[in-house]
C-alpha cells in the first residue's frame, strides 16, 4: 500500500466530510440569507411566513415573490455552488479544505457540461437512497455512481501520506479476529 | 659434436656422432682383425707343435679356420649372448650369390691377453661387423707319413711346444711382432683405403635398406640417450651449446623468426578467441599468481616500482611534451571511468580522506602548519576572486546540508555539542550573558517598534502556520479513515481484502501534481 496521497484516489470518508463541510457553508449561508431578507422584510411590514393566499395588494405580491425567491434559492443553492466550484476549480471549499480535487478520467479539467452530468449523477445516487455513493467504498477507483456517470474521479491534491501503521494495525486486528473466529465455526458445524 | 657449416645449425646425426668412438671403432676393426690374425697364426704354430695336432692333424683351410677363430674364440660376456643369434641370421656369404653376410666380431679380452695393441677396451657397443670374402683361396694340407722318426720329432716339437706356450720371452716376441704389424697397418694406405670402400658400401647398402638402419638407429639413439640420462652435466653442457648455436642462427636470422612468432601468436590468439572461457581462466591463473607473487615479494615490488618509476621519470624528463601528452591521455581515461563508476570515486575519495585524516590526527602540529600554509594560500586566491567565494560557500553550505539532512543524529549531535559548548562558556561568564540578552532583547523591541506590519505578518504567519498543520493532520487522518473504512466495507460487502488501489492515470497524476504546485504548499510530512 502506498503512503503517498497525491494523486490518488480520494475515499469515502474525506469526500463525506468535504460533503458535510459543503453541506454546514451551504445551510449556512441559506439561513443567513433566509433570516435577512425575512428580517429585511419584517422592517417593511411585510411578513413572509404570514403571507396571504390571496393577492389583494402589492405587498402581498411582494411577499410571495419573497417567499418564492427563497424557496427557489433553497433549491438552486446546493446546485449552483456545486457546479460553479466543480468548474471553476475542480473542488468545493469542503474539498479545499480537505485537499481533495474533481478530475476528469482523461486527465483533463472540469467543464461546465461534466460538472452537469455529475450533478445529474448526484440526483441519481439520492434517487436509489445513496446506494450510489456506497460505491465508492467497494471500487477500484473509488468512483461512485454520480463518477461513473460524468466519468471523474476525486483525487487527493495535496503532498500528504496516510497512516500505514494504523491500517497494518486494523488489517491485523481483523485477521486475528478472522482466526479466533473459524474454531468457533467449526465447532459449530 | 660437430657442426654442420652449410647452415651452421647443428644437427642429430652430427650429435649422434661421436669422433672418439668412431676411432676407437676403426682402431678395434683393425686391432681385431690383426689379433685374430696373430692368434691364428699362434694357434696354428701350436697346433701344428702340440699333442693334439698329432691325433688328427687335419688343418682345413688357414683363412677359413682364422675366421672361426675370431668369430668364436673367446667372445665377451655380451657377445656370448647376441652372437650366436646374428651368427645364425648371419650366416657366411654365398658363394653363387656373392651376397656379402655380417658377422659379429668380438676382440680379444685386453684382460686376459696383454699382447693386445693398446686398444680401448672393449664397450657393449664395440660389435664389429666384418665382411668376409667367401673367396679366399683354399690350400690342400700335406699327408705326411707316420712313423718312429715322426714319433719321435713328435715329441721333440711337444717340448718344444710347451716350451714355447709357456714361454714369456715367446710371449714378449709375439706381442712385440703384433705391435709391429699393427702400427704398419695402422699407416698403411691401402687397408685405409679398403676400410673406407668397407664403410661407403656399407652406407650404400643401408641406405638402400632402410629397415635395417631403423633399429640401428634406434638402438644407438636409445644408448646414446641412456648415456646422455646417466651423465647431467654432458647433457648440460651440450644442451647449453645447442642453445647458443641455436640462439646465434635467431640473432643472425631475425626476419624468420619474427615470422614464426607471428604465425603462432596469431593462431594463438586466434584459438583463444574462439574459446574465450580458456582465455578467462588463464587470465585469471596468470592474475592470481603474480598477484600471489606480489603479495609474498612486497618488498621486491616496492623495488621494482621504484626502479620503473624513476627510469621513467629519467625519460620524461629528456621529453616533457611526451609527459604532456601522457598525463592528458591517462587524465582522459580515469576521468572516463570515474564517470562510469562513481561509486568507485567516492569511495577512493572516502579513503584517501580517511588516510589523510587519520595522519592529521597522529600529526597535529603538521596538521596545523599546513593548514595555516594552505589557508593563506586560499585566501590570497579568494581575495582576487570574491564571486568564487560565494559560489563555493554556497556548495559548501549546500552539501553540508544536504549531508545533515540525510543523517539527523548527526546533526543532533552537532547541535548538542555546540549547544553544550555555549552553554559552559556562558555559564563561565554569566556577565556576558547578561549583557548579551539585554542587547539582544533591546535590538529585538526596537525592530518590532520600528516594523508593526513584520510584527503583524508574523502573527499572521503563525496562525496560518498552526491551522495548516491542524488541516493536515486532519487530510491525513481523513485519509487513512477511508482506507479503513474501506476495509470494513469489503468485508461487510464479502469481498476480498485489497492492498492497492488502482493506480491511476499518467494525466492524472500529472493534473494532481500540477495543482499541488500551484495550490499547495510543501507539507512538513511529504513522502521524500
Amino acid at each position: 500500500m502506498k503512503p503517498y496521497l497525491l494523486g490518488q484516489y480520494a475515499g469515502g470518508i474525506t469526500r463525506g466530510i468535504a460533503w458535510a463541510i459543503d453541506m454546514i457553508i451551504i445551510v449556512t449561508t441559506l439561513a443567513v440569507v433566509t433570516w435577512l431578507i425575512t428580517a429585511s422584510f419584517g422592517l417593511l411590514g411585510i411578513y413572509l411566513q404570514r403571507c396571504p393566499a390571496e393577492l389583494d395588494s402589492i405587498g402581498d405580491v411582494i411577499c410571495l415573490s419573497a417567499r418564492f425567491g427563497l424557496a427557489a434559492f433553497a433549491i438552486l443553492i446546493l446546485p449552483v455552488y456545486m457546479l460553479f466550484f466543480w468548474t471553476a476549480s475542480g473542488q468545493t471549499i469542503g474539498n479545499a479544505i480537505l485537499g481533495i480535487r474533481v478530475v476528469r478520467v482523461d486527465g483533463e479539467s472540469m467543464t461546465l457540461q461534466r460538472s452537469l452530468r455529475r450533478l445529474f449523477g448526484y440526483i441519481v445516487c439520492f434517487l436509489t437512497l445513496g446506494i450510489g455513493f456506497a460505491f465508492i467504498f467497494v471500487d477500484n477507483q473509488r468512483q461512485g455512481l454520480h463518477d461513473t456517470i460524468a466519468r471523474t474521479y476525486v483525487i487527493y491534491a495535496w503532498r500528504g501520506n496516510q497512516d500505514l501503521e494504523t491500517i497494518e494495525h486494523v488489517q491485523t486486528w481483523l485477521t486475528r479476529k478472522k482466526k479466533s473466529r473459524a474454531p468457533a465455526s467449526k465447532l459449530d458445524s | 659434436m660437430m657442426k654442420n657449416e652449410t647452415d651452421g645449425l647443428p644437427t642429430l646425426d652430427d650429435d649422434l656422432r661421436l669422433p672418439d668412438e668412431q676411432n676407437a671403432n676403426l682402431a678395434a676393426v683393425v686391432a681385431g682383425s690383426v689379433i685374430a690374425g696373430a692368434a691364428n697364426t699362434a694357434s696354428a704354430v701350436f697346433g701344428l707343435f702340440g699333442k693334439r695336432r698329432a691325433a688328427d692333424g687335419s688343418v682345413d683351410d688357414t683363412a677359413a679356420q682364422a675366421v672361426e677363430n675370431v668369430d668364436v674364440a673367446e667372445p665377451s660376456e655380451r657377445a656370448q649372448t647376441v652372437a650366436p643369434e646374428s651368427i645364425e641370421r648371419a650366416p657366411l656369404a654365398d658363394a653363387e650369390t656373392d651376397e656379402i653376410a655380417f658377422k659379429i666380431v668380438t676382440p680379444r679380452a685386453t684382460a686376459e691377453t696383454d699382447h693386445a695393441p693398446k686398444v680401448a677396451p672393449p664397450k657393449e657397443d664395440d660389435d664389429i661387423h666384418v665382411r668376409v670374402s667367401p673367396r679366399a683361396p683354399r690350400k690342400k694340407a700335406p699327408t705326411r707319413q707316420r712313423g718312429l722318426a715322426g714319433s719321435l720329432l713328435d715329441s721333440v716339437v711337444e717340448q718344444v711346444g710347451d716350451y714355447i706356450q709357456d714361454s714369456p720371452a715367446v710371449e714378449r716376441l709375439i706381442r712385440a711382432e703384433t705391435a709391429r704389424i699393427l702400427q704398419g697397418l695402422t699407416s698403411d694406405p691401402a687397408l685405409a683405403e679398403l676400410i673406407r670402400a668397407q664403410a661407403e658400401q656399407y652406407l650404400d647398402e643401408l641406405t638402400a635398406r632402410p629397415e635395417k638402419l631403423d633399429p640401428l638407429v634406434q638402438t644407438v639413439a636409445n644408448r646414446y640417450l641412456d648415456h646422455l640420462l646417466t651423465d647431467t652435466a654432458r647433457v648440460d653442457a651440450l644442451a647449453q651449446q645447442v642453445a647458443g648455436s641455436y640462439l646465434a642462427y635467431l640473432r643472425a636470422h631475425p626476419e624468420p623468426v619474427r615470422i614464426l612468432i607471428q604465425d603462432e601468436v596469431g593462431a594463438y590468439i586466434q584459438h583463444l578467441e574462439t574459446q574465450p572461457q580458456k582465455l578467462d581462466a588463464l587470465a585469471q591463473q596468470v592474475a592470481n599468481r603474480y598477484i600471489a607473487y606480489l603479495s609474498a615479494n612486497p618488498a621486491q615490488v616496492q623495488q621494482l616500482i621504484r626502479e620503473q618509476a624513476s627510469a621513467y621519470l629519467d625519460l620524461l624528463r629528456v621529453e616533457p611534451e611526451q609527459v604532456e601528452e601522457l598525463v592528458q591521455t591517462v587524465a582522459g581515461r580515469y576521468l572516463a571511468h570515474l564517470g562510469a563508476h562513481p561509486e568507485q570515486v567516492q569511495a577512493l575519495i572516502q579513503q584517501e580522506a580517511n588516510n589523510y585524516i587519520a595522519y592529521l590526527n597522529e600529526n597535529p602540529a603538521q596538521a596545523q602548519d599546513l593548514i595555516r600554509a594552505q589557508a593563506g594560500a586560499y585566501l590570497v586566491y579568494l581575495q582576487n576572486d570574491p564571486a568564487l567565494v560565494e559560489a563555493l560557500v554556497r556548495a559548501q553550505a549546500e552539501r553540508y546540508l544536504e549531508q545533515l539532512q540525510e543523517n539527523p543524529a548527526q546533526v543532533e549531535t552537532l547541535v548538542q555539542g555546540i549547544a553544550a559548548r555555549y552553554l559552559t562558556h556562558i555559564q563561565n561568564n554569566p556577565t556576558q550573558l547578561n549583557g548579551l540578552v539585554r542587547q539582544l532583547g533591546d535590538e529585538y523591541i526596537n525592530y518590532l517598534n520600528e516594523n508593526p506590519d513584520a510584527v503583524q505578518e508574523l502573527i499572521r504567519g503563525q496562525s496560518l502556520s498552526m491551522a495548516q498543520v491542524v488541516m493536515e493532520d486532519v487530510r491525513e487522518r481523513a485519509a487513512t479513515s477511508d482506507t479503513v473504512l474501506e476495509i470494513f466495507a469489503r468485508r461487510l460487502f464479502r469481498r476480498e481484502p485489497r492492498n492497492e488501489l488502482a493506480e491511476p492515470s499518467e494525466q492524472v497524476q500529472a493534473l494532481a501534481e500540477r495543482y499541488a504546485t500551484i495550490y499547495g504548499r510543501k507539507s512538513k510530512r511529504d513522502d521524500p
